[in-house]
């Protein structure tokens, strides 16, 4: 079966979606292909935009962190945003701009649904995790808004709830980590206690999922003596303000924790690990809204190869179990994310882009084709600078075209967008779904210049 | 009167028999450790209490590893497993060696309660095992019991202390006092609380391993080692249905070994004069076992490696020969002939063998305490080992899955109940904080109160702790957070507990990082690093671990 389309997008996170919402509502026929979820779905809840400049020795505000990758860094995908037209020079004031336009516009898009988020560019968030630490970012769902925790930090008084049998979160030794940073911090300390509370969706107290908990809170709302309990331990404890496991509800988390804020204090939840249910909340919205762009979306499909012909990739082929598609289109987007998503892959032997079998190059361009990934790696697990494998990616053009070893263009019509690019190490400089965020709403807009022949 | 008879410095195979030996004969023993209970050579092997195979040349060898499997059955099965074994042959050559082999094994098969070796057809070798090279000729059949080291250690260790003897870990030998030729005490430093204590003894047993020389040092006596390194690799899963065995590039044999939930590809030999503390498996020792096992298991680079882990072999130092012609008997040395009196040191050996090692040294140290005793070490059941366990009745009558009733069994015998009787009062605890394994609450925190265990690295080697595929990405918080709070660890402790766990498990995944690993290593990375934000809190007070170091 032929299918023809103006543009296709390979990969279902945010970079995809983002790029596929942006062509299709400007009215290109759209279609998105993905093999599962989309890695966003394991997200955190927080939208990193830059947290951590490695090279930097004290914290920035992401805007500050922005302006300073631009001009010290020069394969970053931030800096790649801020090239000009005109003179094809970096200005980090267009890095900016690209970033707050971008932002902006999935607020807009997403306002109504369960991933809505709030923060600002020019001022570091310390999310609380399920750890008990703080992590610098940039935006979090409302659901995870600490409210005025940090800045009336005198009289705030946090109460850490935990579910039990829920092993994905402890809220006694989150508070006790939380308390110590805040003393270590020489914050003025902040009253910092504990509680657990039951809720059972199997009517056993064990083994109990993050997911499990919340579709029972989508299904069936708070159970009250789930509520009775938290309002107790309120009232014992003082407590100002509630930190929650990210589980409050898939779809109903607002609601939720409206009924919560109804004892008289602010809860939030805190950021999750994977499995995630603030990770699913983004992706679902994400999905609501490329689907409400009249885009199409086709799911269980991995794309195994294509066609090309004079420096353009004419068809892709789908597969799925039970069918094989051919899809032609003008442009594509590949969105196919890094080892998570499997856009890139590792053997003993080297590092290939798994679709177009593109070059990989690592954080500043290197070739990684012929590299042992262990090579790639510290002794060092968790540190600073983090492991260059996790940089390694496509380099592309000005545009974000995949460029090979010689720095031609591979396909004219081809854009990578998302953590299948090169350059940059989400995991450590925390930058990652902004960089997906920002590379998607670009490579659209790309997409649809070249298929107007803008470009 | 001395504090104690005997101090035995080591807590591997043979220095925790050593110290259930000495304990049970009424001796008053005190065992030091400077690590963990099996953290060293012991820690990386692949379990098999062999019925002396690669040791024909050594008759007596091979009747006294005959026998003490039957021992090892009679004390430990609960934590024993039977692995069938192919040992397929590529050239005919191969089947003029597999013929005297056959009939020494034959030979002691049926007190082991094996059957003799068989000769297979490749069709019927292939039907065991599919996965094996359809060129192969014939294959050898044969049987091999299999025993969890990590239990075994700990124990003999915690059986040692049933019979009042005092088990110290973390705590490492700085000095021995020697006076007029004879040992009178000795010192050893407390890592955990670093405090330095000296205390009085008769006899020191040296069973340091790989550490034999350093610690011989001390009293000014010599023991002669030859150290050789080698390598595992580790699978996700049991790849095949039986152990394997096969010649490498080099002629050496070979294993592939079902383990536990996983599979082990081994080993490699290579002398070695590095600090063992700071091995890791190579690229060439990875290769090695690939290509070689790649001849008979044409499918084993499919497979997906989870991990490497490199151990020392305190080899006797017979030189000028290759490793494989070293005899894997081993050697008591009484250093009475260097004009020390009280200091015995063990040389050579093999996991099979420790049991026995340590009743010829106890029964040195007796000699030299001039006191009438009896081993009962090969008659004595060891803790778990008292009665049966129904699996089925145990998950049905608790509510917890057959499959991790099984896990826990395998690992405790008729603790078992002991440890799901605790969920009674706690229903919570029933929850599976390691999926892999797996592993649940109650076992963990049981541990915690029972077996010593300081780190989470420790817990590891009492309930197999994040050693699946997931090597401990998704259980290291959740188990951090139940040792924090037994404990009662501050948050700090609890962040560098997590630390100490990812390190140590990614001492053995960076040597094989490729292919699946590197999106595991994406997921880890992404929790602790990314979200957890440890690297950025924690990078000033973190302390480098020997191979960490770049020195």
């Amino acid at each position: 079966m032929e299918h023809e389309y103006d543009l296709a997008v390979i990969g279902g996170g945010i970079a995809g979606l983002v790029a596929g919402t942006i062509a299709s509502e400007s009215g290109l026929k759209t279609i998105l292909i993905r093999k599962g979820r989309g890695a966003t779905s394991y997200s955190s809840g927080a939208i990193d935009i830059l947290g951590n400049l490695v090279e930097s020795q004290f914290p920035l505000s992401p805007i500050d962190a922005l302006s300073t990758t631009g001009v010290i860094r020069s394969t970053h995908p931030y800096v790649i945003l801020g090239i000009s037209e005109n003179n094809r020079e970096v200005h980090t004031e267009l890095i900016v701009q690209r970033v707050k336009d971008s932002v902006k516009w999935l607020q807009r898009n997403l306002d109504g649904l369960c991933a809505e988020f709030t923060g600002a560019l020019d001022q570091a968030m310390e999310a609380i995790t399920v750890l008990g630490t703080t992590k610098p970012t940039c935006f979090v769902q409302k659901t995870m808004d600490m409210g005025n925790l940090v800045k009336d930090h005198d009289d705030s008084n946090l109460l850490f709830v935990d579910i039990v049998g829920h092993p994905d979160f402890n809220g006694r030794l989150a508070a006790r980590t939380y308390a110590e940073f805040q003393r270590y911090a020489d914050k003025p300390v902040k009253r910092v206690s504990s509680c657990s509370i039951t809720i059972t969706p199997f009517g056993k107290p064990y083994n109990i999922s993050s997911v499990e908990v919340a579709r029972h809170l989508d299904h069936s709302g708070l159970p009250k003596e789930a509520l009775s309990e938290l309002r107790k331990n309120i009232e014992n404890t003082g407590a100002t303000h509630v930190a929650l496991p990210p589980v409050m509800g898939i779809e109903s988390a607002n609601t939720v924790l409206q009924e919560i804020a109804e004892l008289g204090v602010h809860p939030f939840e805190v950021l999750s690990f994977p499995p995630s249910v603030p990770g699913m909340r983004l992706q679902q919205s994400l999905d609501a809204m490329y689907l409400e762009s009249g885009g199409q979306m086709i799911v269980g499909h991995e794309v195994v190869g294509y066609d090309s012909a004079d420096d353009r990739v004419s068809r892709i082929i789908a597969k799925s179990p039970h069918r094989k598609m051919k899809i032609s289109a003008t442009s594509t987007i590949l969105a196919t994310g890094k080892f998570i998503g499997g856009g890139i892959k590792g053997t003993e032997s080297g590092f290939k882009e798994s679709i177009f079998n593109l070059d990989t190059v690592d954080l500043n361009y290197n070739p990684t084709d012929d590299l042992r990934p262990q090579k790639l790696t510290d002794r060092v697990n968790v540190q600073y600078e983090g492991h260059a494998v996790f940089s390694v990616g496509v380099p592309v053009d000005r545009y974000f075209r995949p460029i090979n070893y010689d720095s031609q263009v591979v396909y004219e019509n081809v854009f990578a967008a998302g953590s299948v690019l090169a350059g940059y190490n989400y995991l450590v400089e925390k930058s990652g779904l902004g960089v997906g965020l920002t590379t998607g709403y670009t490579t659209g807009l790309n997409a649809m210049k070249y298929i107007k022949e803008e470009l | 009167m001395a504090d104690y008879d005997v101090v035995v410095i080591g807590a591997g195979s043979t220095g925790t028999a050593v110290a259930r030996d000495c304990a049970m004969r009424g001796l008053r023993t005190l065992l030091l450790e400077r690590d963990d209970i099996a953290s060293a050579t012991v820690g990386t092997c692949a379990g098999m209490i062999s019925s002396g195979l690669k040791y024909m040349d050594e008759p007596e060898i091979v009747d006294m590893c005959s026998d003490e499997v039957v021992h090892f059955l009679r004390i430990a099965r609960h934590i024993i497993m039977k692995n069938p074994i192919l040992t397929p042959m590529l050239e005919m050559s191969d089947l003029s060696s597999g013929g005297n082999f056959a009939e020494e094994y034959s030979k002691r098969a049926e007190s082991r309660d094996v059957p003799p070796v068989l000769f297979l057809t490749p069709e019927d070798s292939r039907e065991i095992e599919p996965s094996l090279n359809p060129e192969i000729i014939a294959s050898l059949y044969f049987e091999e019991y299999f025993i969890d080291p990590f239990r075994l250690c700990i124990l003999q260790a915690l059986d040692a202390k049933n019979h009042g003897a005092d088990v110290k870990t973390y705590c490492e030998l700085v000095d021995i006092d020697v006076k007029d030729g004879k040992i009178v005490g000795v010192v050893y430093f407390n890592r955990i609380t670093r405090e330095e204590k000296r205390v009085s003894t008769h006899i020191v047993i040296n069973a340091a391993g790989p550490w034999a020389s350093k610690v011989a040092k001390f009293a000014e006596a010599k023991v002669d080692l030859r150290l050789n390194k080698g390598a595992h690799v580790i699978l996700d899963r049991r790849v095949v249905n039986v152990g394997v065995i096969a010649k490498a590039v080099d002629g050496r044999m070979i294993y592939l070994f079902p383990h536990e939930n996983t599979t082990l590809l081994g080993t490699t030999a290579i002398d070695t004069w590095e600090d063992p503390d700071t091995l890791t498996a190579s690229h060439d020792e990875i290769e090695y076992l690939l290509q070689s096992m790649e001849w008979v298991i044409p499918s084993i680079r499919d497979a997906r490696i989870i991990r490497t882990m490199e151990g020392v072999r305190p080899l006797v130092a017979d030189w000028k020969i290759p490793e494989g012609k070293v005899t894997r008997g081993y050697e008591i040395i009484d250093h009475s002939s260097q004009n020390i009196k009280g200091l015995i040191s063990f040389t050579g050996g093999k996991l099979v063998m420790c049991r026995h090692m340590a009743e010829a040294a106890t029964d040195l140290a007796a000699e030299m305490l001039r006191v009438e005793t009896e081993c009962k070490t090969h008659l004595e059941p060891l803790p778990g080992n008292e009665d049966d366990v129904d699996v089925l009745a145990l998950a049905k009558e608790f509510d917890i899955s057959q499959h991790a009733v099984e896990r826990l069994r395998a690992r405790r015998g008729t603790e078992t109940r002991m440890i799901l009787e605790l969920t009674k009062d706690h229903p919570d605890w029933k929850t599976t904080i390691c999926t892999c394994e797996p592993v649940i609450e109650a076992e963990i925190r049981y541990s915690i109160r029972h077996e010593f265990p300081q780190t989470l690295n420790d817990l590891r080697r009492r309930v197999r702790l994040g050693t699946g595929p997931c090597q401990a990405t998704f259980c290291t918080y959740k188990a951090a957070a139940i040792l924090a709070d037994e404990r009662e660890l501050s948050g700090h402790d609890f962040q560098l507990d997590i630390l100490d766990f990812l390190s140590e498990r990614w001492k053995g995944k960076r040597p094989s990082f490729r292919r699946e690993q590197i999106i595991q290593e994406e997921v880890a990375q992404g929790m602790y690093a990314c979200v957890g934000n440890l690297d950025l809190t924690l990078g000033s007070v973190y302390t480098r671990k020997p191979w960490e170091d770049w020195s």
